[in-house]
């Protein structure tokens, strides 16, 4: 579905989303919770076998 | 009709084998019990009174065997226990993004179903499989008619039409003359609605003068779901009528919104043979069990559809038994070649007895309340039906035992009766007096409803055969 160029993308722009997820800002905090969600909706559905990539270790508290 | 081009979503996952497809599930299914053991009390108390841990989930053999089922009871207790939520629920409601309700207005009751900002994400991009497998695309304009309140089934269409990038014409609140006016303006490319609405469409359609396939050109198709369809005249007619293919769907509001489709080659094949929904496996572990053995049915068999969600990690569905009686057919049966298992096209029928009437979920539990709750009454059936018109009717045959008052106080019964089904399952039914002796009685198991729908549609369709609506 992705080639190796886009799931590094999709990656990376995760990882930013999550990054701003963290503002302190609530329009900012929001868009990186969204913009999360979505990336995590199409790295699952590209790779269901390696789950949500948000996800923690079981035991842990999932995110 | 044969499908001439595949049109995928996720074209690794729609052209994988049936092995990398079971090891996805058997991958995700292991971790959604391990998850639900660990961190959930709910499934805890669960699996523990079962005597089942994750490590146990080495095959999907031992998932069906060892993993006890769910049922919408089991859900209702919890919440009722635990209120307002559950213990399902509770070690994640700081996560909850949405709540839907089940649509059931009466009888066994509605329960409450979480969905954290993930588990929505993912129960709307299913819809861009049943969009693209039925040749709709963003910036298409499609019309529903479903309520948009606490239930699934609106928020979904809503929701996912935002995603996908429909155009979206929500008619709910317009009665049918009105409806067919915006819709002539809009010119729809996708409907959205239950069988028995089209069938009364067509209707509305001829009263006004209005030809379907003229009037909406630019229709490319026509989605179903919510009660079985006329069968295979029915569905040839109403594409006629309509100038496009029927598609349906299924899903369930406790599984996570709607997960069964119709492939790009519609209903039926083109020796009349009923094509099949296809699940999606990677998202929805389906199984078809033999209600009374509980073992898995073959290929064509009968069974009750149970459900898993596979991504829902916060509020797990773990097997649950939908009641919904389906006919399964193995990945194989349809010539697109996909590797998801699924449901035979308009087989989906009720295992208990709830009826779908003008879209509600109604329990005659819930009739027998509003009817025997007047100690002189002695029996009752029921009857739903299509008009002339195509328009659902409810007739309600009600006997008094002897001597209960005279005419006029047994027509204020009947008239309270009425006024109380309505109340309790928003459906107004007409409710008469039947002679004495003249109902049935029951020893065991009632059978108090007659469902005349799927016969009044072929009829109807028939009727129209003779006469067509576009000449």
């Amino acid at each position: 579905m992705l080639d190796d160029e886009e799931v590094k993308m999709a990656r990376e722009m995760f990882a930013l989303a999550q990054r701003l997820s963290g503002s302190e800002a609530v329009l900012a905090r929001r868009a990186g919770q969204r913009i999360a969600v979505i990336l995590n909706d199409l790295l699952f559905e590209n790779d269901p076998l390696g789950g949500l990539p948000a996800g923690e270790a079981i035991e842990g508290r999932q995110r | 009709m044969r499908p001439a081009e595949r049109r995928f979503v996720n074209p690794r996952l729609e052209r994988a084998s049936r092995e990398e497809i079971d090891a996805i599930q058997l991958a995700r299914l292991h971790r959604i019990v391990t998850v639900a053991y660990h961190r959930n009390r709910f499934y805890r108390a669960l699996y523990d009174k079962a005597g089942v841990t994750p490590d146990q989930i080495r095959t999907l053999d031992d998932f069906r065997k060892r993993i006890p089922f769910i049922d919408k009871s089991t859900f209702l207790k919890d919440q009722e226990d635990c209120p307002p939520l559950g213990a399902r629920a509770e070690a994640n409601q700081d996560r909850i993004a949405a709540i839907v309700q089940t649509s059931g207005t009466s009888g066994v009751g509605q329960e409450y179903h979480c969905l954290a900002e993930a588990d929505a994400e993912l129960w709307v991009t299913s819809f861009f499989y049943e969009c693209r497998w039925a040749g709709i695309e963003p910036g298409d304009r499609v019309v529903r008619f479903t309520r948009i309140g606490m239930e699934a089934g609106g928020l979904w269409h809503k929701a996912a039409g935002e995603r996908y990038g429909l155009t979206q014409f929500a008619l709910q609140p317009y009665d049918t003359p009105t409806r067919l006016k915006i819709m002539q303006r809009v010119s729809p490319n996708l409907i959205m609605t239950q069988p028995s609405y089209l069938t009364r469409l067509v209707f509305a359609c001829e009263e006004a003068g209005i030809v379907p396939r003229e009037a909406f050109p630019q229709v490319k198709a026509i989605m179903l779901a919510g009660e079985a369809h006329g069968g295979a005249e029915w569905v040839r007619h109403m594409e006629a009528t309509w100038g496009a293919p029927i598609m349906e769907w299924f899903g369930s509001t406790q599984a996570g919104g709607s997960h069964m489709f119709s492939c790009e080659g519609g209903l039926y094949f083109d020796d009349g043979r009923p094509r099949m929904l296809h699940n999606l496996d990677h998202r929805i572990y389906f199984e078809a069990l033999d209600v009374e053995t509980g073992e898995p049915v073959g290929p064509g068999e009968y069974g009750e559809a149970l459900l898993t969600n596979l991504f829902n990690e916060n509020f797990p569905v773990i097997r649950f038994r939908s009641r919904d009686r389906v006919r399964f057919l193995p990945a194989g049966y349809c010539d697109c070649g996909r590797p998801f298992h699924g449901i035979e096209s308009g087989s989906v029928s009720r295992v208990d007895d709830m009826i779908k009437i003008r879209g509600q979920n109604v329990w005659p539990s819930a009739i027998d309340a509003a009817v025997f709750q007047h100690l002189q009454v002695e029996e009752y059936q029921g009857r739903v039906w299509l008009d002339e018109t195509g328009r659902e009717r409810v007739d309600l045959r009600v006997e008094f035992r002897s001597g209960a008052g005279g005419k006029a106080e047994r027509g204020a019964m009947l008239d309270a009766i009425a006024s109380a089904i309505k109340a309790r399952t928003d459906i107004s039914m007409v409710c008469q007096e039947a002679e004495a002796g003249s109902l049935p009685r029951f020893d065991q198991k009632s059978r108090r409803w007659k469902d005349e729908r799927r016969e009044g549609r072929a009829g109807l369709a028939g009727q129209r055969e003779d006469r067509p609506l576009h000449a």
